[in-house]
């Protein structure tokens, strides 16, 4: 971030303090070989100006400038010139000195031939009432005033001691400010990256769809500059020469590759090169290359599942595929555990609480609509095995418990007696895509549910099709209720609602086109096949699955995988909660790399650049995550913000960033609502301009 | 649908007693449907279920009474149904039951949504107050689907009632079924009165 100075100001204690900092200021103009004269091939001459620091262009007379063995004093404008000064070496010093100023001095880089005009600034020493020296005694010396005896600072500084110099105009103080409301987005396009790290034993059954991935790293030594105009290089390299850096080549307009020349650290050399004159920007020269041949899966109707890139699943692949050894439990009609697209998967022991069949047949006995095999294939369905769909979790292992059968539902106390087999038998995550009448109170269920809450069980229903208000068991508070939306992220038209929906998930309508449901592996009419269905049956394996991911990644308290599916979701309808989206669409990339909102970075850049407000953090307020600058100038501004998702201190692939334009007002605050998107998603001017305010 | 209100007396024997006064057409209906219900079930395009059927039995033989279908079919509505309730007594023990008969009413297919896997559900109310329901206590899938019912294709839901209340306490005196297909928007019969010694 560049800070620029205020206006012109006149000396004063306080702003010798705040020039204490300063070096000097040397502006060095003409000197990319202008035939001026001055010298021969191994001469050069140096001419300039010296002036007070802070003021309107007054001079310093008296001023003695020393360089390769010669002086020469400034006149009563300031002014002087050395010529015929011999180079001596790619560097030379050159001091200058002045009764009432801090001595200062200046490393330039001659060349034979070259004519160097400088203009120099002298810092007043302070406890001077003005640059007319300390306390008045030197001012006969250097003709500089009677001096700053009272130190206020506001009588001196002037030579002829005849008018006041006006004081130093405050940093100016603004009322305005800035209230972003930070907020999250899913993927979307499966195409966007949409690459998997796949273990070796699932690559060896199909050859799968290739994505390149890529990643920029930092080549040591090299640079990218932007200089204030556009020079030939060897002019570049002759004023540089001594500076440890060398222009490689013009890039495009006025940007140039430039490596380091020589020893020496990289940090030292870049802080070298951007004290070099004409330079604007640096930023280090990346290497972007491969660093890993991803996937697609090569499922048959991967196509044609929509709602997984809808919640940026296929993304998440990017982090994980999920572990067999996370356990889903399926409370359910069962399974049938031939499907083709099942074979394979880890189907651990299950256990059957409906009275029709036996204590340990889990199998579903429907002859169409095998709904717990629909479930499961949501979750775990074989992935990339060149068949059928593709299941959220690549490897899972899933634990059938069968609590109602396919012809006449279930009871309550099935459920029950399910969900504390399930929590007593391993299970990480339990999937519920079944209800009962809210007002049917059961102590019993409630007390497992509970039960397997305490065991760090993570609980997902559906919330229901009534259009009313959310069943049971989604409606339990340790339950995580899950609404349904279509594939335009519209809440369904049969989805519940109500204080308890936490979260919705694709759950389909196919009331336009059986496509627009879910998929999922089934049985049609005594055949397994695939089906297209709608409900938030549908919804809850989405985020139960999701689950399953985030435990894969190392995510696994229970309160923290809630607590990131809420604030990672994606925010539909009214802002913050509502009842019909409840926290918002699940995002499954979002969830696994912890992109919680009050992560981000939020700072205000002003039009032309050179101020930066920030960065902040936002703060949690309800459901949303709001970011507050104070003190912001009036006017229009860039507002921005990201996350480091992929934590490797770059904005690139993988992290969230947005940036909008703000009306900053005099005296208020001015709200906006800041979307951060994946970085491949955002358009190139988006990144662009990211890019340039985060590297400021 | 049908206006009247059957009050259903205990017109049969046990099945070691008396033979049923009367045997007609209805039980050829009733069993065929029955027949129906288990070969075709009802799927359609999509292979949705078929239509989930409840037929619990009590102690002793069940020789359920049939829905008039002729009568219900009559009425303006793409499905037809229709309740019937007949009491069995066997050695002291009573028990009803409930059937449920569905039929598309025209000529051709007609569909209704289910919002859940819960297709029919059996109601008692008594003096105005809802006394017992089958689906209390229930649960369902969650998977909205339309099913098809055919013309001539009676499908049949049944249940065995004890005559309990909902905490299980015997009823007495007049008691009003109900009985409908919970499709969307539901489809319900006409009342049947009981009444319960």
């Amino acid at each position: 971030m560049k800070l620029v100075s205020s206006a012109a100001t006149t000396r004063s204690r306080r702003w010798f303090r705040y020039a204490a900092w300063l070096l000097l200021t040397v502006l060095v103009t003409g000197c990319f070989g202008s035939p001026l004269g001055g010298g021969t091939g191994t001469t050069f001459s140096l001419q300039g100006t010296v002036l007070v620091e802070g003021s309107d262009g007054t001079p310093v007379p008296g001023a003695v400038i020393r360089a390769a063995g010669r002086e020469a004093t400034t006149g009563q404008d300031g002014t002087f010139a050395l010529e015929d000064l011999p180079v001596q070496g790619q560097t030379m010093t050159v001091t200058v000195t002045a009764p009432g100023y801090e001595p200062a001095t200046v490393a330039i880089h001659p060349s034979g031939g070259a004519n160097l005009l400088v203009t120099i600034v002298l810092v007043p020493n302070e406890d001077d009432g003005g640059s007319s020296g300390n306390d008045g005694e030197q001012g006969e010396d250097g003709g500089t005033g009677p001096g700053g005896d009272d130190g206020d600072g506001g009588d001196g500084g002037n030579r002829d001691d005849e008018s006041p110099e006006p004081r130093p105009e405050p940093e100016p103080v603004y009322r305005g400010a800035v209230e972003a409301n930070v907020r999250l987005v899913n993927v979307g396009n499966p195409q966007v990256a949409a690459a998997a790290v796949v273990p070796q034993e699932l690559l060896s059954r199909h050859a799968a769809r290739t994505v390149t991935r890529t990643t920029a790293e930092a080549v040591p030594g090299e640079w990218i500059v932007q200089l204030n105009g556009e020079y030939p290089v060897q002019a570049i390299n002759t004023m540089w020469t001594d500076a440890g850096v060398r222009v490689v080549e013009r890039l495009a307009d006025n940007f140039y590759l430039v490596a380091a020349d020589g020893a020496g650290s990289s940090v030292e050399t870049e802080l070298r090169l951007a004290q070099l004159p004409n330079v604007v920007s640096i930023e280090p020269n990346k290497r972007v290359q491969p660093v890993a041949v991803s996937y697609l899966p090569n499922d048959t109707y991967f196509d044609r599942q929509w709602s997984l890139p809808l919640v940026s699943i296929p993304y998440a692949w990017n982090i994980t595929t999920g572990s067999r050894d996370v356990v889903v439990a399926v409370l359910d009609t069962g399974i049938l555990p031939n499907h083709p697209d099942l074979q394979g998967v880890n189907i651990i022991s299950g256990r059957n609480f409906a009275s029709d069949q036996s204590a340990t047949n889990y199998t579903d006995d429907a002859t169409s609509l095998s709904h717990g095999t629909m479930v499961a294939g949501i979750i775990g369905a074989m992935t990339n095995n060149g068949q059928g769909i593709a299941g959220i979790n690549w490897s899972v292992s899933i634990m059938p418990v069968r609590v109602m059968s396919s012809r006449s539902g279930g009871t309550v106390a099935a459920v029950g007696q399910g969900i504390r087999w399930a929590a007593d038998n391993g299970a990480h995550v339990i999937n519920m895509s079944l209800a009962w009448d809210a007002t049917y109170n059961d102590t019993f269920v409630n007390q497992q549910i509970e039960y397997a809450a305490s065991k760090g069980v993570v609980l997902v229903a559906g919330a229901g099709n009534d259009s009313g208000r959310v069943t049971m068991p989604a409606a339990h508070p340790d339950v995580i209720a899950v609404g349904a939306v279509d594939r335009n992220k519209r809440v369904a038209w049969y989805s519940n609602y109500g204080s308890q929906l936490e979260l919705v998930a694709p759950g389909g309508d196919t009331r336009s086109s059986q496509a627009n449901g879910i998929l999922s592996t089934d049985i049609v009419s005594r055949r397994l096949s695939y089906s297209y269905q709608q409900g938030t049956s549908f919804a809850s394996p989405h985020v139960a699955g999701i689950v399953a991911l985030m435990y894969s990644a190392g995510i696994t308290d229970a309160n923290e995988i809630r607590e990131l599916l809420r604030h990672t979701a994606e925010d539909l309808g009214a802002p913050g909660f509502d009842n019909y989206y409840g926290y918002g669409l699940v995002n499954a990339y979002a969830a696994v790399t912890g992109s919680d909102p009050i992560k981000a970075q939020v700072a205000v850049a002003s039009a032309d650049g050179t101020r930066i407000w920030g960065p902040v953090t936002p703060l949690r307020s309800g459901a949303r995550a709001l970011a507050r600058l104070e003190g912001v100038a009036p006017g229009e501004h860039t507002l921005f913000a990201w996350i480091d998702a992929v934590p490797d201190g770059m904005l690139g692939d993988g992290d969230f960033a947005g940036v909008t334009q703000v009306e900053v007002p005099e005296d208020g605050t001015v709200t906006a609502d800041l979307v951060l998107a994946v970085w491949e998603t955002l358009s190139a001017q988006d990144r662009a301009r990211l890019s340039a305010l985060a590297n400021r | 649908m049908p206006t009247r209100a059957k009050t259903v007396k205990n017109t049969y024997g046990t099945a070691r007693g008396r033979r049923a006064a009367w045997v007609d057409w209805r039980w050829i209906v009733l069993l065929g449907g029955i027949s129906a219900l288990l070969v075709f079930a009802g799927q359609d395009a999509t292979g949705t279920p078929p239509l989930g059927t409840e037929a619990t039995a009590a102690t002793g033989t069940s020789k359920g009474p049939a829905p008039d279908m002729d009568q219900a079919r009559s009425q303006d509505q793409a499905v037809a149904v229709d309740l019937a309730v007949e009491v069995v007594d066997t050695g002291g023990q009573r028990a009803y039951v409930l059937v449920l008969g569905a039929m598309a009413s025209g000529l051709d297919d007609a569909a209704l949504t289910f919002r859940s896997g819960q297709a029919f559900d059996f109601v008692a109310v008594q003096d105005g107050r809802e006394v017992w329901r089958w689906s209390a206590g229930r649960v369902f899938h969650q998977a909205v689907t339309k099913r098809r019912f055919r013309p001539r294709e009676l499908v049949v839901f049944a249940h065995v009632w004890d005559g309990r209340d909902a905490a299980g306490n015997p009823l007495t005196g007049p008691v009003e079924i109900r009985a409908m297909l919970t499709s969307d928007p539901p489809v319900a019969t006409e009342p049947v009165v009981l009444d319960l010694p």
